[in-house]
């Protein structure tokens, strides 16, 4: 998967290659705009990473110009400046995403490959890990700690969202609109019961799936010393 | 002087008050006073006219059956007034025939008056003749003799030259005088008014001559009883901005030296792990909890600069308070999930404040932060947000240690913090700075159950937002 980097900050960008190479993406990286402009119109990436503060041609006058160019390559926008009004102008701009420096790596490779995912379902390479839970996307089976994890079609739905950022909550909204697809005549509450199945199957495995009670639920890979506490 | 368009000019305002009052008295004295003097003048000459017709009388004589005059001109002349003007007589018999003097002088067909200041009968009044406006006189001469006895008529008419001149001159020498006095009022006025508006000037200057870190009391000795309010207002406002501008700069000390703290520490950990007195991998795990405080102290930095920074042009708008609310449990949910915590949120309906979405998810943020470092591992925490008779609420409980007595003395105040290695110490001043602006209140309290303390609770109170017109996507 290439992607295109446009840093100025030398130390920044060296930094940044690295840990998306090692991540497995192919980086090219140009210092400024003015450059990542012509990358973009004659080797288009499938992403790119956009600073806003840039020599010459800044972030901003790039991103309207590819845009107004008809460059449809997903771009997410990595500034300093951190302010919600950036945020707001560079979303308007035509950024697909925004990212505050300074920023988490997980936080970065998670947010480029839903970037990806959104823009034509490239980025089949992602390993879907949480603790010993684990899918196989070739024969599209769940194995927890190896061994192969019986669950229904629901509980398959219902993990697969979950897998896609462990640890973080998704509200039981969303999980419902995923879990019972085009099904009018379903209780809200039905959620629940899948669920409280899972939850039992995923009991004492060293990955438990935490209620947040109003809220949604997460998949947690509970740390060796945490014996007490699965919810 | 420059000065905003419609503001009105004491100076003009005084002197307009001062100036047309008079004016127009003086006016009105002026008209008042040259009817007098011209009543007076008209008085005096009818006088002397009507002594003209009454000498001229005295010269009928009756004579058998006829009656008898010879004036002489040198008569007539003891009247005159002078060489300006001319004086005219007509003699009238006692049939109203015309006997002496000038037969072009027209006739006297009014009616005598019934009523006059005179012992005699006598008319006066104004009339034309030979293309001149003439004064006339117009005298019944009783007449006795021994074959007849009647009434003779004699009219004197006198040019009016003199008259007018002597009004003239009169209503000159009275505007004259009025216009000498409105002059002095306008210049009295002037001069009082500068004098007065003085202080008024001197303050500007001082206050336009100040450097732009003066920020000392104005002086009050010596300005007027009047403008002493509008200095101490003044001063009261100066006084406010010292405070300010003494918290300002006391906030960039404690910053700069809340930023140099991380940036030792790390200085310290790199160094241990360069020179071999630290296991590498430890030291860098190390720099980087070291390096996320730093950041979360930049961060709160910024968004306290920014809540202190919005004024007017950053309108507030229909923010659903329960739906930042998600936003921020969602967002800080890996934490919630890492400690294992027993969590609860309570926003299913939609609750509606005015505000800024960003500055109320700082709050929200803030606050479960806070409460996510105080509860144990496992622990209960809570967040909840309501709509009350009162306005909004936002609870975040948990279930902590709470608050000691010494954390609450400083408790909102910015860089004080009970976790000196992971806190910033500016989570709480954001949360006021916050309340403060939206016109809520935020109040932290420790949980008693039985006798124990079983937590923090901390609740924000905002003012009841209308929704929106439309739902927003």
């Amino acid at each position: 998967m290439k992607v295109l980097l446009v840093e100025d900050d030398a130390a920044m960008a060296q930094a940044l290659q690295l840990a998306l190479e090692r991540r497995g993406f192919e980086v090219t990286h140009c210092f400024d705009g003015g450059d990542g402009l012509q990358r973009l119109r004659h080797q288009p990436p499938d992403a790119a990473l956009l600073d806003l503060t840039l020599p010459g041609m800044d972030g901003l006058q790039v991103l309207h110009r590819a845009r107004a160019e008809g460059i449809t390559v997903p771009i997410m926008v990595l500034t300093a400046r951190g302010a919600v009004g950036d945020r707001v102008v560079g979303l308007n701009a035509g950024a697909d995403d925004y990212l505050a420096k300074p920023f988490d790596l997980d936080e970065l490779e998670a947010r480029l490959r839903a970037l990806l995912r959104r823009r034509g379902g490239r980025d089949e390479d992602a390993p879907l890990v949480c603790g010993p839970l684990s899918f196989e996307r070739d024969n599209g089976g769940f194995y927890l700690g190896g061994a192969p994890l019986e669950v229904t079609p629901r509980e398959q739905a219902l993990l697969k969202a979950l897998l896609q950022r462990p640890g973080h909550a998704v509200t039981k909204e969303k999980l419902f609109r995923l879990v019972f697809p085009m099904e009018a005549d379903i209780q809200f509450e039905a959620i629940e019961v899948v669920a409280y199945r899972l939850r039992k199957k995923l009991a004492g495995s060293g990955v438990s799936l935490v209620t947040l009670r109003g809220l949604g639920y997460l998949l947690r890979a509970d740390a060796p010393d945490d014996g007490a506490g699965s919810a | 002087m420059r000065r905003a368009a419609g503001a009105h000019s004491l100076r003009r305002y005084l002197l307009a008050g001062i100036v047309i009052p008079i004016t127009l008295f003086a006016i009105f004295d002026s008209v008042g006073s040259y009817r007098q003097s011209l009543a007076a003048i008209h008085t005096a000459y009818d006088r002397s006219l009507l002594a003209s017709a009454r000498s001229i009388g005295e010269l009928l004589q009756p004579v058998g059956q006829e009656l008898k005059v010879d004036v002489p001109y040198a008569a007539l002349e003891i009247f005159d007034a002078g060489n300006e003007g001319r004086m005219y007589y007509r003699i009238n018999g006692l049939h109203g025939e015309f006997l002496s003097g000038y037969a072009d002088l027209p006739d006297y067909t009014r009616q005598l008056p019934l009523r006059s200041t005179y012992a005699a009968l006598v008319d006066f009044y104004d009339a034309d003749f030979r293309g001149e406006r003439v004064r006339m006189a117009a005298l019944y001469q009783p007449v006795a003799g021994e074959h007849l006895r009647g009434m003779a008529l004699i009219q004197v008419a006198e040019t009016q030259e003199v008259r007018e001149r002597l009004a003239r001159g009169l209503l000159i020498d009275t505007l004259l005088r009025e216009a000498l006095l409105i002059a002095v009022v306008v210049a009295v006025a002037w001069v009082v008014v500068g004098r007065a508006l003085r202080p008024v000037n001197d303050l500007r200057r001082e206050v336009l001559a100040r450097g732009e870190r003066d920020l000392s009391p104005v002086a009050t000795a010596g300005l007027p009883a009047e403008l002493q309010p509008v200095v101490g207002a003044i001063n009261d406002l100066l006084q406010r901005l010292v405070r300010m501008v003494g918290l300002q700069r006391q906030f960039v000390r404690d910053a700069s030296h809340q930023l140099r703290t991380p940036l030792a520490v790390l200085k310290t950990q790199a160094q241990n792990g360069l020179s071999g007195h630290a296991d590498p991998h430890a030291a860098l795990a190390q720099m980087h909890g070291t390096v996320d405080r730093a950041i979360r102290l930049a961060n709160q930095m910024l968004a306290m600069a920014k809540v202190e920074q919005v004024h007017g042009q950053d309108e507030p708008s229909a923010v659903d308070l329960a739906d930042v609310a998600r936003e921020v449990a969602l967002d800080l949910s890996p934490l919630i999930g890492e400690k294992a915590l027993d969590f609860e949120l309570h926003a299913e309906r939609p609750v509606w404040v005015r505000g800024h979405a960003w500055m109320l998810r700082e709050l929200t943020r803030n606050l479960v932060h806070n409460a996510l470092r105080e509860t144990p591992h496992g622990g209960t925490l809570g967040l909840f947000v309501e709509r009350g008779a009162q306005g909004a609420r936002l609870v975040v409980r948990d279930s902590g240690p709470g608050l000691s007595a010494a954390q609450r003395e400083h408790l909102f105040e910015p860089f004080h913090t009970a976790h000196p290695t992971t806190g910033s110490g500016l989570g709480l001043a954001i949360c006021r700075e916050v309340c403060e602006r939206l016109g809520g209140t935020i109040e932290l309290h420790n949980r008693d159950d039985g006798g124990r303390v079983a937590g923090l609770d901390a609740i924000v109170r905002l003012p009841a937002g209308e929704a929106p017109l439309q739902a927003p996507a």
